[in-house]
């Protein structure tokens, strides 16, 4: 249960300052001057003020049928007086002194339908006192409310005292309802109205800010009385749209049921305006089969729902999701060929080589080209062959020429001619592996290229080669389900490298898919408790992969059996950390779910429940900005430190467990990357973090931070990280430097980015006798031209809203493997790079016609700029540039229709966008 | 009812095909493999996540219009090449050092610039280092071709400590020391010393005595020139001018005021006046000393004078002035006239021969260029076999002309060459045929002051690496045929240095310039 003080960053108090200083100098002026400011006042005001004082006496006198003449009176000239914004108006500053005296006189007024609007009066005019009385407005509105008899409707609306009146109630509201929640706890008498009647007065006013261009006022006032849901009903075709930007976008400040809570509500809006898209979209954050389901199958229009298909495409959900449970279980029979071919993302290979054919790009691109070794100020390069840089060589070529299916190395190699037989031993697999990479998405010609190798009698090509076919499947699905029939006899192999290959092609295959017939297929290897950790670690990540954010009750039992039946040694093992992994990524994206995982992980003793229960914890908070849980895992950086001290007394045995093990920390510093990395100023807040454990940390933190730093920046490169990893990339611990190399490439990927390519020359220079830093400095450089610019590893989708799961564990496997790059990477587990694949995506925009045929029209390009909250209609994009379809986009860069020809069925303009013909078009051109 | 039509696909393609399904899969295959051509063995069919076996269906329910994905080749499965690729990785560190890109520098072992220098620069002379190795040699001859050796077979710099040790026994003048020199508070150390005075020890004294080939010893046959001296008294017109030879290690370049260029410099130190008792005046008389060259050897090795006594000051100092040198180097204006009959033929001929050889280089560059942007679209092409353009050339008659392997341009070259060098010269082992040089080692000194500053050696980079064209054999390391880079030895730092920039090493500054030069005798072919 978190504080809820802690938790609300943002009351709507704003008004509040206000107030205080206008009732001040109108008091200070009047007291010792009151003479003199009548002399100063004109005719009309002075005619105004005598004439309320008159009123404000007859209120005074025994007549009670003046009463209501009177105060009526004196409500049409409050109203009638707001005019100006600016400045007190005149009837509240000339009632100011009145106040308490008028105050007292209500208290002897008997209970009528005068003294109710006399209160509703007296609420105006507390505006001026809420120094001192603080929630006057309120008390007295909720009095006024009280005191109408039954059936009477002469109660005004809140709105008719003018917007300040509403803004002040608004504030007082919220103020109010804190206030009666500690009360509550406290059991102290409740006052006026009930909470009800708060919320009541709560919808009334926001109602009234919908109507004004207060949208997140409105959304603040019901935030804070929690009554947000009610806003479903209150917006119209003409507010929804920014209501509903506010709400999403206030979801990275809320404590965690809130944010849940406010996106099913914005949810709801749309659902309610018709807005598919962004509908699903929401759908897609919120992880829902049955919502995604109900707003795929609710439009009738066979091309929105193709729009639709592509996006949950990109979201890689699962396709049995849309199907209704309770039908059929064949999958794919209920929905039509072409739905089902966008969902699958068949298209995907031929739409990317169309791209890339587009930005003249399809020529592959050699070695050179990208270490452009002439610019190196290096040394003349030998021509002898060396393992790893070939095997580096072949991760560049891989990541360089990805999707395009022509490289020069591998697959258009000449006969027997290929770049595998330039690679030692396991240097092979990835080889072999790596022409996956390169064809990759291909499902139709690409497996064949492959099949040839898995002929091979070196069982490390025949390994590689199954790896290959899981690469190759990565965010596509094919009808005939190629990967699961070639892999799955593979899975219960002799040969270790074989099995591992397989169990983590499947893994890569599926990943995001939830298929339940791979449970059966996996899961048993998992609790086999006569393989080796490897194995079993290797096959519980795949199903983290599978299952990643599903919450998986069966696979998660089943691991946390394995963590506490194994024995000790076993857990011991370095490929521990993936067994945690293949945990946690069960709970990604997930908070509500992983709560029970995380109690029976405190049952087990072995440390390796440390390190589960703070990947569990990260994993489940990914991308939620939660502060809290980067104070927690902040606490888990600096443990280290006092554990020590305290544990000077205790036991030796206990002192050397905890030094051994530290990974967690590890761990916990990429957490706070994790969870960060969904929101723009969480994410800068925690530079300083990273500042600050690179300065104190002990070798495990000093080494993560590079890597968390790489996460949080994904295929972004900004100056300022460019140049803090540039700083550690020459750090004396080699290890350090090493992750910074690598975290340098992450920062860059797909990008070209000049800066960085030559950053990483000026490393291989400099590490030219490290050969595993150039091996590194090599790989980054791939990562740099990935996919020859076209090609991003950020996380995000759909305007960086979505968080797509598979590519966040995808980043994450590859990240806890360089938490002990020795001996993963740099050893024989080099193709865990091959983990980055589930993350890659082309990062382009598709223009396509209602039949799915390309369509160029002409767009702007630009930085995208924050528009949540703004007046009036802001544009999306600055510094834009105008180019013809398809285009390139960067990861903060955002596209717009220039040209009103077409309509867009899609919210956003990514990935692959359908367009219509605009009705109007032709008539606006005539005029 | 048995025959049931069904679509396969394979490599992008889709066939329609009936199945008979009273029939196991392994007929089906056999009708797969009609239309494809993949063999059956090699055939993997796949249904909905299902390998079809062989022999049985399966729990696969046929249908009509079933889709089956089939994977296969139908042609060759990829071969492994037939040599296995070595890996540095697998080297032994002799094999690494001659694979890796450098020869190794020497470490500095306190004032020892000047030695190590001049060993790198000896170095350039690979006849010395056969002969080391091969002959039985004893003192600092065996110690250099120890040194040698051990840096062949080293990846890192090497502490030369047993050579210098061995040198200053033998030349105990470099083992002179200062005090307060570059050891500082420690006390005495060893003095700076003349490079130049180190190459001429080691070569006119140290090895002296190691012998040659056909007899002769080796430093008398590769390095030795012999000086035709006229002495004719200018005071004196009838006096009969006296002619003596001497054998000489070196020419020296005089450096004057006027001296811009090697070749006059050099024509004044073999041109001078001297002074001397003349019998015919029977006084002091100047005399006019005309010296020219008898025998040009295989290594020419070409002193600057740039160190000179200055009595006045009594110190000795360095003469900075820039002296430009050049990298080919035509002796025969500096050789007697007998000599230079007899070299001339061969000579202009293979100048001549040079300039072809250039104009053939460029068509070749050109086609290879032209064959390089067609070929794009048949990468099947073997892209390693063109080194140096031969093969390419040989495959492409219709656009190479006329132009034919260059071995068999070089064959005949060599011939008609051979047959133009007059036999006097042939017997003479290890003269040169032709009187054409090209440079191949320099020593430089850096620092205005004669005992000061620091000797670096640069040694051309072909003097290391064989040319592309002609390695011996596989695998070793060569250079390309247009390389004419050189290795610059600082010490124990190695590095390429660019041939544009050795005209910087002229001089005219205190940065290094150049001081002693090698030169070679150019190849026939």
């Amino acid at each position: 249960m978190p504080d809820p003080t802690l938790s609300i960053p943002v009351p709507s108090e704003d008004p509040k300052p206000k107030k205080k200083e206008e009732p001040e100098p109108a008091d200070a002026k009047q007291k010792p001057k009151g003479e003199k400011e009548q002399e100063d006042l004109s005719e009309d005001d002075l005619q105004l003020k005598n004439e309320l004082e008159m009123l404000v006496e007859r209120l005074k006198e025994s007549n009670k049928d003046l009463y209501r003449p009177a105060l009526e009176t004196l409500r049409t000239l409050i109203r009638t007086s707001t005019s100006s914004m600016t400045s007190v108006p005149k009837p509240l500053k000339f009632l100011h002194p009145h106040y308490p005296e008028l105050q007292g006189l209500y208290e002897t007024w008997p209970r009528s339908e005068d003294k109710s609007l006399f209160a509703d009066i007296l609420s105006v005019l507390a505006m001026t006192y809420s120094d001192t009385q603080p929630r006057g407005t309120l008390r007295y509105r909720l009095l006024a409310a009280q005191l109408l008899p039954e059936g009477s409707t002469s109660l005004s609306d809140p709105g008719s005292w003018g917007h300040e009146y509403v803004r002040h109630l608004a504030a007082e509201l919220s103020e109010e309802y804190t206030f009666r929640e500690q009360e509550e706890q406290l059991e102290m008498k409740t006052t006026v109205g009930s909470i009800d009647d708060l919320k009541l007065l709560a919808t009334q006013s926001a109602a009234f800010l919908l109507g004004h261009n207060a949208e997140p006022d409105a959304v603040d006032l019901l935030q804070e009385l929690e009554i947000a849901d009610s806003l479903v009903d209150l917006v119209d075709e003409n507010t929804y749209a920014r209501v509903c930007l506010y709400i999403i976008r206030c979801v990275n400040f809320l404590p965690p049921p809130d944010d849940i809570s406010f996106l099913e509500t914005a949810h709801s809006i749309y659902v309610k305006h018709q807005r598919w898209p962004e509908a699903i979209a929401l759908a897609i954050r919120l992880g829902r089969p049955a919502l995604i389901r109900e707003d795929f199958n609710s439009p009738g229009n066979p091309v929105m729902k193709r729009q639709l298909a592509l996006i949950l495409a990109r979201a890689q959900t699962p396709l049995e999701w849309l199907q209704n449970p309770d039908e059929d279980d064949d999958t794919t029979d209920g929905l039509p060929e072409d739905i089902v071919e966008c969902l699958s993302n068949s298209r995907l290979s031929a739409q990317f080589k169309e791209f890339g054919k587009e930005l003249g790009v399809l020529e592959p691109k050699s070695l050179d080209d990208v270490y452009k070794t002439h610019l190196e100020n290096s040394r003349a390069s030998s021509n002898v062959d060396s393992a790893r840089g070939n095997l580096a060589s072949t991760f560049v070529n891989a990541f360089v020429n990805a999707g395009f299916g022509n490289d020069k190395l591998m697959v258009e190699a000449d006969e027997g001619n290929s770049w595998i037989y330039k690679n030692k031993d396991h240097g092979m697999m990835s080889t072999a592996a790596s022409l996956g990479l390169s064809l990759l998405w291909d499902t139709d010609v690409g497996l064949g290229h492959i099949d040839k190798y898995t002929y091979s009698s070196e069982e490390y090509i025949k390994a590689g080669a199954l790896l290959a076919t899981g690469i190759l499947n990565t965010n596509v699905r094919t009808e005939a389900d190629t990967a699961l029939a070639l892999l799955t006899d593979h899975i219960t192999s002799k040969s270790a490298s074989l099995r591992t290959s397989a169990i983590t092609g499947l893994g890569l295959a599926y990943a995001g898919s939830h298929r339940e017939d791979l449970i059966g297929l996996l899961l048993p290897v998992v609790s086999d408790d006569t393989l080796s950790m490897e194995i079993i670690s290797l096959a519980a990540l795949s199903l983290g992969f599978i299952f990643v954010g599903s919450g998986n009750g069966e696979v998660a039992s089943v691991i946390l059996q394995v963590m506490m039946e194994r024995d000790d040694k076993a857990l011991d093992e370095k490929w521990g950390r993936f067994l945690s992994l293949g945990l946690a990524l069960l709970y990604l994206g997930q908070p509500e779910t992983s709560d029970a995982t995380i109690i029976t992980l405190k049952a087990i003793e072995h440390p390796i429940a440390k390190q589960a229960d703070v990947l569990v914890n990260i994993c489940s908070a990914a991308g939620t900005g939660d502060v809290l849980k980067v104070q927690k895992l902040l606490h888990h950086c600096e443990d280290h430190f006092e554990k020590k001290e305290s544990d000077k007394e205790g036991d030796e045995d206990k002192k050397d467990e905890k030094e051994t093990d530290d990974t967690f920390q590890g761990f916990a510093v990429i957490g706070i990357a994790l969870i960060a990395m969904g929101e723009d100023i969480g994410a800068e807040m925690s530079l300083r973090q990273f500042n600050h454990l690179m300065h104190y940390g002990e070798p495990t933190i000093r080494k993560a931070v590079p890597l968390a730093l790489g996460l949080i920046s994904v295929s972004n490169p900004q100056l300022s990280i460019m140049d803090t990893l540039s700083k550690y990339s020459h750090d004396n611990d080699l290890a350090v430097a090493l992750n910074a190399i690598f975290a340098m490439g992450l920062v860059g990927a797909g990008t070209n980015n000049a800066r960085l390519a030559q950053m990483l020359r000026q490393l291989a220079g400099y590490y030219y006798k490290e050969p595993d830093c150039l091996f590194m400095v090599r790989i980054a450089q791939g990562l740099v031209h990935m996919g020859k610019g076209t090609l991003t590893l950020y996380p995000y989708f759909l305007d960086r809203t979505i968080m797509s799961r598979t590519a966040v564990a995808g980043l994450l496997a590859t990240l806890i493997a360089f938490t002990d790059a020795k001996f993963f990477i740099l050893d024989k587990y080099h193709w865990m790079l091959y983990y980055l694949v589930p993350a890659m995506y082309p990062r382009f925009m598709i223009t396509l016609d209602e039949d799915l045929k390309s369509l160029p029209v002409t767009v702007r390009v630009g930085q995208a700029v924050e528009v949540v909250g703004q007046a009036g209609k802001p544009r999306a994009i600055s510094g834009f540039q105008t180019h013809t379809s398809p285009v390139r986009l960067g990861t903060t860069e955002r596209a717009e229709l220039a040209t009103e020809e077409y309509i867009s069925y899609a919210h956003v303009l990514e990935g692959c966008v359908i367009l219509k013909k605009n009705p109007g078009y032709e008539e606006k051109m005539d005029i | 009812m048995a025959s049931i039509p069904v679509t396969i696909k394979h490599s992008g393609k889709t066939y329609s095909l009936t199945l008979n399904a009273s029939q196991p899969p392994q007929a089906f295959k056999e009708t797969i493999y009609q239309s494809t051509g993949i063999p059956v063995d090699r055939m993997k069919v796949i249904f909905k996540g299902r390998t079809i076996m062989d022999d049985d269906w399966g729990k696969i329910a046929l249908k009509a219009d079933m889709s089956f994905v089939v994977l296969g080749t139908a042609g060759e499965l990829p071969k492994p090449p037939e040599t296995k690729t070595v890996f540095l990785e697998d080297m032994d560190d002799k094999e690494l050092a001659e694979a890796l890109a450098y020869p190794v520098g020497l470490k500095n072992l306190g004032n020892t610039c000047y030695m190590n220098s001049t060993v790198q620069m000896l170095r350039a002379i690979p006849e010395l280092q056969t002969t080391l190795t091969s002959s039985s040699t004893s003192g600092l001859p065996a110690h250099l071709g120890q040194l040698y050796n051990s840096m062949s077979r080293t990846p890192d710099a090497y502490i030369p400590q047993q050579f210098l040790t061995s040198l200053r026994q033998a030349f105990p003048q470099f083992a002179e020391l200062i005090s307060g020199g570059g050891g500082g508070i420690r006390g005495p150390a060893y003095a700076q010393q003349d490079a130049e005075e180190c190459y001429s020890q080691i070569v006119a004294n140290a090895l002296r005595d190691v012998p040659g080939p056909s007899g002769k010893k080796f430093v008398e046959a590769y390095m030795m020139t012999r000086l035709r001296n006229e002495l004719k008294c200018d005071e004196a017109p009838d006096e009969p001018a006296t002619v003596s030879t001497e054998e000489a290690l070196k020419v020296g370049c005089h450096i004057s005021m006027r001296t811009n260029f090697m070749q006059p410099g050099i024509k004044e130190a073999l041109d001078q006046k001297v002074t001397k008792h003349s019998p015919t005046l029977n006084r002091d008389a100047s005399y006019s000393q005309h010296s020219r060259l008898e025998r040009l050897p295989m290594y020419l090795t070409v002193h600057m004078v740039r160190f000179a006594w200055k009595s006045d000051i009594s110190k000795k100092v360095k003469i900075m002035r820039r002296v430009n040198f050049p990298t080919e180097y035509d002796a025969l204006e500096i050789v007697t006239d007998e000599l230079k009959a007899k070299l001339q033929p061969v000579s202009r001929r293979l100048m001549e021969i040079e300039k072809e050889r250039m104009e053939r280089c460029k068509v070749r560059k050109r086609m290879k260029n032209k064959a390089s942007t067609s070929q794009t679209a048949a990468p099947s092409e073997p892209t390693d076999a063109t080194e140096g353009g031969e093969m390419d050339v040989d495959k492409k008659p219709e656009d190479g002309g006329d132009l034919q392997d260059e071995a068999v341009y070089r064959k005949k070259e060599l011939e008609e060459l051979e047959a133009l060098i007059s036999p006097d010269i042939k017997a003479d082992t290890g003269a040169s045929p032709t009187g054409l040089y090209e440079l191949v080692a320099i020593i430089t000194h850096k620092g205005a002051a004669a005992d000061a500053g620091h000797y670096v050696g640069f040694v051309k980079r072909s003097a290391f690496h064989p040319r592309a064209s002609e390695a011996a054999r596989p695998g070793q390391r060569t250079i390309d045929d247009e390389d004419n880079d050189w290795y610059k030895f600082d010490d124990d730092k190695v590095s390429i240095f660019p041939e544009e920039k050795l005209a910087t090493l002229g001089g005219g500054g205190e940065d290094a310039s150049a001081y002693v030069l090698l030169y070679k005798t150019k190849p026939l072919a």
